[in-house]
């Protein structure tokens, strides 16, 4: 099975995924956090304003979910809350150094610890 | 590369600052017809540099090659069809790990690309100094470091630009995905090779398309290679794909790898650049001015009294300018008289009477409000305070199942309805962004401020003092703000249950970092990208209507003139609508600029009575009322001027956007409908307590 390509590209090299730097990955992301709650799964839309947490699992389909990993979250994603809305929906996140907004019913799908 | 003409597409992140660099490098008088804060469509501009000239393209802020809106499909299709030589894509110094993941998608679908990491100012006063050599060792593509503001950088990234486009062999880094995908990519892009010739975007990123079935990219594909590549090659397509199944790839589970291949090679990426320790990103500043912005307590009084401020201040501000020019030009008007008392009446009516009256008005009563308005508004664009609208009345948009970024195109069509419905394309959701693009003319724009502003002032301010009468009049402006949003609001329910049936759909709106506004550049760019824009616009509309509503006065058919006839026809239908014959025709041929309604009703008006001076509100409103104008008439005439039919240009627009000329009818019956019914109950009610 040839598995280079042969299109307008002509050399390619390959981000290899290593294991040791996957974990300072996380080390890095982690980083001065020590707050994160490692309890009960919970929905992103149960955090609470200033809560800090990870990404387990999206539960969305279609469109959507492809939008909030287009945006960076997927699996292992750090999210903070950082506010509500003053009618309190929607709620603003902090994702990988930018302020998203989510109404309820879409950060209700997706999973966080 | 030989060619004379380099083409260069700029894309990145949306508030990368991508319209910053696209405006240093090509100066400040390109004329992108974009309104600034929001690119919507492509803006195209040249730089010329000694070796060639180089035509930079500005497309859309996007976060991935995946489009989800009618904006992102814009730049999406220009970055992977339009065979530009080199890509440039802008990310954020502060937050480079999510422009990486759209460099990493460009970089999998076109050859050349030069990374621009932007705002490095910022960045480093934030206490982040991404490391950009180990950042191009690391991608194998030119990594420049820009201050699109202070122009600094440029000069490095054009001769990137130069360098990358005459480079010969590449070396860049490509994802790598699992290599049970990664076979089955390659067997795909075997097959299409030889059929697919003329494509300008990598046969591997075709592959990766047709596998993950995004029908929205495969359609434009299809059209470039004139057949339908998903069915041409179904057999060999189909068989792959099960082999995959069975190994574990079913189609979700191979966009999610996709997804989070993407994602976790921009992080090792911006780890790179990050290597001299990252600090967590110190935007303290921004939640402590969110918290007061969009708090609970003071979001909402906030907003208000800001809309307020800018509204007290136009008028303001205005008032004694205004009064000036008007002054200014009926000394000319004198003048001209007098130069061309030699010549036929009727020249002279047309020329004077007719085009120069009208003119002076709509300059004399736009310009100075433009020239407060825009510059202050553009101001809260730049500080990034428009999403936050968006963030704050999202609930409400929610409830009546549409988009809280309807909010943002509203703020657009303060500026210019035409420009409010281009902007709905920010709005993922069709049927949300047509709820949108019908309800945008019930934000009045630019070319009726002036006439509600002059209706409230003398109709509403009735007290004595002058400071006081501003404030009165804000407050009155304010109210009819708040009945235009809600009325936007009532119709956005209201056709989400009937025409354009459904749920609201997902939202995710991006809330910038706020930052500090060049106010110098937003007077120069207001001024000239937006003041005198529409004021040529109007302009262009109101010569031609004066001249026409000139004759239209003067023409004498039995004894009266042709507007009179019309006027008179009209009569007994405006009148249940509260107006009355001139008004209701003045609208009707306002019809190709808003501006010229005001004129109309004074030409029509002074044609039948004495010739007045009218170099004030005073005048205009002993005008007005010798008319028989009442309170009522007044309100009626602003909630018209609120619902009626959009101006032409606005219709043209709708049409151009939604491709149908049945949605285009929608947005015209819907608030002229509307206005109709609410005029006659607001004049029926008057007539009962009178």
């Amino acid at each position: 099975m040839p598995v280079f390509v042969l299109s307008s590209f002509t050399l390619r090299r390959c981000i290899t995924y290593d294991k040791r730097e996957s974990e300072r990955s996380l080390i890095c992301l982690l980083g001065e956090r020590n707050d994160i709650h490692m309890s009960e799964s919970k929905r992103l839309s149960e955090l609470e304003c200033g809560q800090v947490a990870r990404i387990i699992e999206l539960k969305t389909t279609g469109d959507m979910r492809r939008r909030l990993q287009d945006m960076g979250m997927i699996e292992g994603t750090i999210v903070e809350c950082v506010g509500k809305s003053p009618l309190g929906d929607p709620t603003a996140y902090l994702v990988r150094g930018a302020v998203i907004a989510l109404r309820v019913e879409d950060a209700a799908g997706v999973f966080v610890r | 590369m030989n060619e004379q003409v380099l083409t260069v597409t700029l894309a990145g992140n949306p508030n990368v600052g991508k319209s910053t660099v696209f405006n240093a490098l090509t100066g400040m008088h390109q004329h992108t017809g974009n309104w600034t804060g929001k690119t919507v469509s492509t803006a195209c501009g040249s730089v010329k540099t000694a070796e060639k000239g180089i035509l930079i393209t500005d497309v859309p802020g996007c976060y991935s090659l995946k489009a989800h809106s009618e904006e992102e499909t814009v730049a999406r299709d220009y970055i992977c069809f339009s065979g530009s030589c080199v890509t440039v894509i802008v990310c954020d110094a502060s937050c480079i790990e999510r422009g990486l993941s759209l460099a990493f998608q460009v970089m999998e679908a076109v050859e050349r690309v030069v990374i621009c990491i932007n705002m490095m100012d910022e960045a480093s006063s934030r206490g982040v100094e991404p490391d950009l050599a180990a950042l191009e060792e690391y991608l194998a593509v030119p990594v420049v470091g820009t201050c699109a503001r202070g122009k600094d950088g440029l000069d490095k990234l054009i001769a990137a630009v130069l360098k990358e486009a005459d480079r010969e062999s590449k070396n860049k880094i490509v994802l790598q995905y699992d290599e049970k995908v990664e076979a089955a990519i390659s067997c795909i892009s075997d097959v299409l090779s030889d059929r697919l010739k003329n494509i300008c975007v990598s046969l591997r990123w075709v592959a990766l398309k047709l596998l993950e079935h995004d029908e929205n990219v495969l359609e434009r594909i299809n059209a470039i290679v004139g057949f339908n590549v998903e069915e041409g090659f179904a057999a060999e397509i189909s068989k792959i794909e099960s082999q995959l199944e069975l190994n574990g790839f079913s189609t979700q589970q191979l966009s999610d790898h996709i997804a989070q291949r993407t994602v976790k090679a921009a992080e090792i990426a911006a780890m790179k650049a990050y290597s001299g320790g990252r600090k967590v990103r110190t935007d303290e500043r921004d939640r402590k001015i969110d918290r007061v912005l969009t708090g609970k307590l003071l979001g909402f009084p906030v907003m208000l009294l800001m809309v307020l401020f800018v509204f007290w201040l136009t008028m303001y501000g205005a008032n004694y300018p205004s009064q000036i020019l008007s002054k200014f030009f009926l000394k000319i008007e004198k003048c001209l008289h007098a130069t061309l008392s030699a010549t036929p009446k009727w020249f002279d009516g047309i020329l004077v009477s007719g085009v120069w009256r009208t003119l002076s008005w709509v300059v004399a009563v736009m310009l100075p409000p433009m020239a407060i308005f825009f510059p202050l508004f553009t101001l809260l664009e730049n500080l990034g305070y428009l999403p936050r609208i968006a963030f704050n009345l999202d609930r409400c948009f929610k409830k009546c199942h549409a988009c809280g970024k309807q909010a943002l195109t509203m703020c657009m069509g303060i500026g210019c309805n035409a420009v409010g419905v281009t902007g709905c394309r920010i709005i993922d959701s069709p049927r949300e962004r047509l709820i949108a693009v019908i309800t945008n003319s019930f934000v009045p724009c630019n070319g009726r401020f002036p006439m509600l502003i002059s209706l409230i002032a003398i109709f509403f301010a009735a007290s004595t003092s002058k400071f006081g009468n501003s404030v009165l009049s804000a407050l009155a402006m304010l109210g009819v703000m708040v009945f235009s949003v809600a009325m936007t609001l009532i119709i956005s329910r209201f056709l989400s249950a009937t025409l354009l049936k459904g749920q609201s759909s997902a939202f995710a709106l991006e809330l910038p970092p706020y930052r500090k506004p060049q106010v110098g550049k937003i007077i120069v760019r207001s001024v000239f990208d937006r003041t005198l824009f529409v004021l040529s616009r109007a302009v262009a509309a109101a010569a031609p209507a004066g001249a026409v509503i000139w004759m239209l006065a003067n023409i004498t058919l039995g004894g009266e003139t042709l507007l009179q006839h019309s006027a008179e026809f009209l009569d007994p239908f405006a009148k249940i609508l509260g107006m009355d014959g001139t008004v209701l025709l003045a609208f009707i041929l306002g019809l190709p600029a808003n501006e010229t309604v005001v004129p109309i009703i004074i030409m029509t008006y002074t044609a039948q009575g004495s010739l007045s001076d009218l170099s004030g509100t005073a005048a205009l409103k002993e005008l007005l009322l010798q008319n028989g104008w009442t309170f009522s008439t007044a309100v009626c005439v602003i909630v018209f001027s609120l619902l009626h039919w959009p101006c032409a240009t606005t219709c043209m627009t709708i049409k151009k956007e939604t491709g149908s000329l049945k949605w285009t009818f929608a947005a015209i019956l819907t608030p002229t409908l509307c206005g109709m019914l609410l005029c006659a109950i607001i004049n029926a009610v008057f007539r009962i307590f009178e």
